[in-house]
């Protein structure tokens, strides 16, 4: 069962909580990477966790694999921080800096996975649109969000 | 693992969360790991969601930069000394200059206990009655609250039909309370005809959110709200009190459409939305007098609120969690001319217990004071400006680290558990009250149940006054080269307060910024990365400049977490001594060079 987490445009204000919790939870380095839209809107953007994930097959240590549940993640005691996961993923999600000599790496929050719970950055969404599905459900679900709608209704220039 | 169900204690929404210990010490006794999990029980408040703010619990905690020892004159000493040190020069100051040279500012970080404490000081043994909560933001809501009841106005007509949702927002509630957007939303995208009207003169994060932006004049939200108001009343002929109803048929509505910037059409279509909805729920937020004539405009509101006929909620939200139970613990001891003193430069002494003053609000006046008194003591958790001004400073214990009560919004009580002992060094505010107490020669008993004025009374006077009040403070921003409004970033960062020792405050506001529209920096040859100079009747001040889509016309906003911009407000105090603030006429010029 593959669970991904997903963001619903429609909802996010951000609030930045995520990148928070991110950040509390990993001992003060956060994994999640925040785009602007038009100077307007600044939202959270997730690690795919591809299925075939472009840094896994860059990383020169093998620091990088993917687990049974599908989610990529870093072992950080290979990790030698060289970056080229960073350069090698093609959405950029990655932050552009290395802490500790490694890469930072969003990891599903293994820890609180294991105990049954959602990833800190779903847990603590304000408004709702952070959710942690399963893929399919995602793709059946939130459809017509993906598909654009009132997404870019509320970017438009007269707003 | 151990678990213990708790409070954020950053803002008046009092976010229910779990704060869970750290596996390699003993939780709760002393300082060991703590991390943040979030309540989501089947009732829990706002979905059991929590801001960055109530992310950082944990991390303030035990935040290494926390002040864990008293200091006098900037030199490390023990709790002993700096109460000596502080008696003694409290005595000398009384014997020199009276009672009432001493003066004690209350902040949010206190209990209601510890405001009846505070009271109790100052009356038996300072033997003043000065004696106040320093929040400006929030205090002319609870004024109001107090001396206008609008329990005899009641809804116009039956409850509509259909399950349509309507939210009035007043002010930028996503970014100053985020959680608020989880109790919104699913009612904007739930069902059909469901609305969020904004009333903001920017495109704030909430107004990006609306359906309806009633897209103000800087200040024109009263009169925005005064405008619904009149407009549901005429559609309805509803019974209003006949105060409210005088005084709304005095106004014309060319008057509210050049005060309010919003044309009547609009208002009245936003008001005939929110009478038609079956649920009807008003936000207000007023950060740092974000709204001109606060408690006119929040008065208005709820007077709106209480005409829809649908299932209807008011819910003001202040900007910090207990402001409201020490107002009300404060209007309970008494009448208290404690501000118009320090404003008049009257106070020789400061007691400022659970609050930042520098970050609250730095006004000349105040600086002034702080600089040219002969002592000041206060209890701090950071090293700020407030405590480099300080004679003495006294390591503060925060709301989570003190058993007591609360209330973040009317009608809401919460009793405080202590999560964990003060961290080391930190003192209580009552326990510091009560060892300073004994050094000076008396004895505090246990405050008991603070007694709390929450009552209202049924005055509408001097609701007139306060419009006229307003119209004129609005021709003077009419009048004006540009208007400066505060400009609110995802949570506070305020410089020098709590949340700017936090991390993520350097991501999310770096610095101080003024915001300037695209129409006034083509005007102003200013573009963005330019430093300009921004001079009001209060302060002068030089700020980097962004260029924004988000405000229009002659407006700039400055990030009002910053110290160096709320100086720019000038202080002014009401006929009820309480501070007033609002946007502010200003001047800008482009500074040559980077």
């Amino acid at each position: 069962m593959e669970k991904r987490v997903y963001i619903n445009m429609n909802l996010c204000t951000s609030c930045r909580s995520c990148a928070a919790a991110c950040a509390a939870g990993h001992q003060g380095q956060g994994h999640l990477k925040h785009g602007s839209i038009q100077v307007k809107a600044t939202v959270p953007l997730h690690c795919r966790h591809c299925a075939e994930p472009l840094c896994l097959n860059v990383c020169p240590q093998e620091a990088i694999k993917k687990d049974d549940n599908g989610t990529v993640i870093r072992m950080r005691n290979l990790c030698i921080g060289c970056k080229s996961c960073i350069q090698s993923c093609p959405f950029g999600v990655m932050l552009p800096y290395s802490t500790w000599h490694t890469s930072p790496k969003c990891d599903l929050c293994a820890d609180r996975l294991a105990e049954g719970k959602e990833p800190r950055c779903v847990a603590t969404c304000t408004s709702g649109a952070l959710v942690f599905e399963e893929l399919a459900t995602i793709e059946k679900k939130y459809k017509r969000t993906v598909e654009g709608g009132r997404y870019y209704v509320r970017f438009t220039s007269n707003r | 693992m151990k678990e213990l169900k708790a409070n954020c204690s950053f803002c008046s929404l009092a976010c229910p969360l779990i704060l869970r210990g750290g596996e390699r010490e003993p939780i709760f006794t002393g300082q060991s790991l703590l991390s943040v999990d979030w309540d989501k029980g089947k009732d829990s408040k706002y979905g059991g969601s929590v801001c960055a703010r109530g992310n950082a619990v944990g991390e303030f905690l035990t935040h290494p930069r926390r002040v864990n020892y008293p200091f006098i004159l900037g030199e490390r000493a023990n709790i002993t000394a700096a109460v000596r040190e502080t008696a003694k020069s409290l005595a000398e100051i009384k014997k020199e200059f009276g009672n009432d040279s001493i003066g004690v500012l209350l902040g949010e970080n206190l209990t209601n206990e510890e405001a009846a404490l505070a009271a109790i000081f100052a009356r038996d043994v300072l033997r003043t009655s000065n004696v106040a909560l320093f929040a400006p933001d929030d205090t002319p809501l609870f004024r109001a609250w107090l001396t206008r009841d609008f329990s005899k106005v009641k809804p116009a007509g039956a409850k509509p039909t259909g399950d349509r949702v309507v939210s009035l927002i007043v002010g930028d509630s996503f970014t100053e309370h985020p959680c608020t957007a989880k109790m919104v939303l699913p009612g904007k995208y739930g069902t059909r005809g469901s609305e969020v009207i904004v009333v903001s003169p920017e495109v704030s994060h909430t107004a990006w959110f609306a359906n309806r932006h009633l897209r103000c004049r800087p200040g024109g939200e009263t009169a925005v709200l005064a405008g619904l108001l009149k407009a549901a009343s005429d559609k309805t002929g509803s019974p209003l009190t006949s105060e409210l109803k005088a005084m709304l048929s005095g106004m014309d509505w060319g008057a509210i459409e050049r005060l309010a910037g919003v044309s009547k059409d609009a208002i009245a279509a936003a008001a005939g939305s929110m009478l038609g909805a079956a649920k009807v729920t008003t936000y207000i937020s007023n950060i740092f007098g974000r709204i001109a004539a606060s408690a006119l405009a929040f008065s208005f509101a709820e007077a709106l609120t209480s005409l829809c006929p649908g299932e209807r909620a008011f819910v003001p939200q202040f900007v910090q969690q207990n402001t409201w139970g020490i107002y009300s613990v404060l209007a309970a001891a008494g009448e208290s001319d404690c501000l118009k003193k320090l404003a008049g430069n009257e106070l020789r002494a400061i007691i400022a217990l659970g609050l930042d003053l520098f970050s609250v609000y730095p006004a000349a006046p105040i600086e002034k004071a702080m600089r040219e008194k002969r002592f000041t003591v206060t209890t701090q958790f950071f090293w700020n400006q407030t405590a480099d001004r300080a004679n003495v400073v006294i390591p503060a214990a925060s709301l989570m680290e003190k058993r007591g009560t609360v209330s973040p919004a009317f009608g809401e009580d919460l009793v405080r558990e202590e999560v964990m002992p003060p961290i080391a060094g930190a003192v209580t505010a009552g326990a510091f009250l009560s060892l300073l107490a004994k050094e000076m020669g008396a004895e505090l008993g246990p405050a008991g149940k603070p007694a709390r004025r929450t009552g209202r009374t049924a005055s509408f006077t001097g609701m007139n006054a306060e419009w006229s009040g307003y119209a004129t403070s609005m021709r003077e921003l009419e009048a004006a080269p540009a208007v400066l409004i505060p400009w609110s970033e995802a949570v506070h960062v305020a410089d020098g307060s709590l949340s700017r020792n936090f991390y993520w405050s350097e991501i999310t506001c770096p610095d101080a910024t003024l915001m300037v529209s695209e129409e006034l920096a083509a005007g102003l040859r200013i573009k963005r990365g330019d430093r300009a100079e921004v001079s009001t009747a209060a302060a002068d001040i030089v700020l980097p400049v962004e260029i924004t889509r988000k405000l229009s016309g002659a407006v700039v906003a400055a990030t009002i977490h910053f110290p160096a911009v709320r100086k720019l407000f000038p202080l002014k105090l009401d006929a009820g001594g309480e501070i007033v603030l609002g946007p502010v006429p200003v001047k800008l010029s482009r500074q040559s060079g980077k």
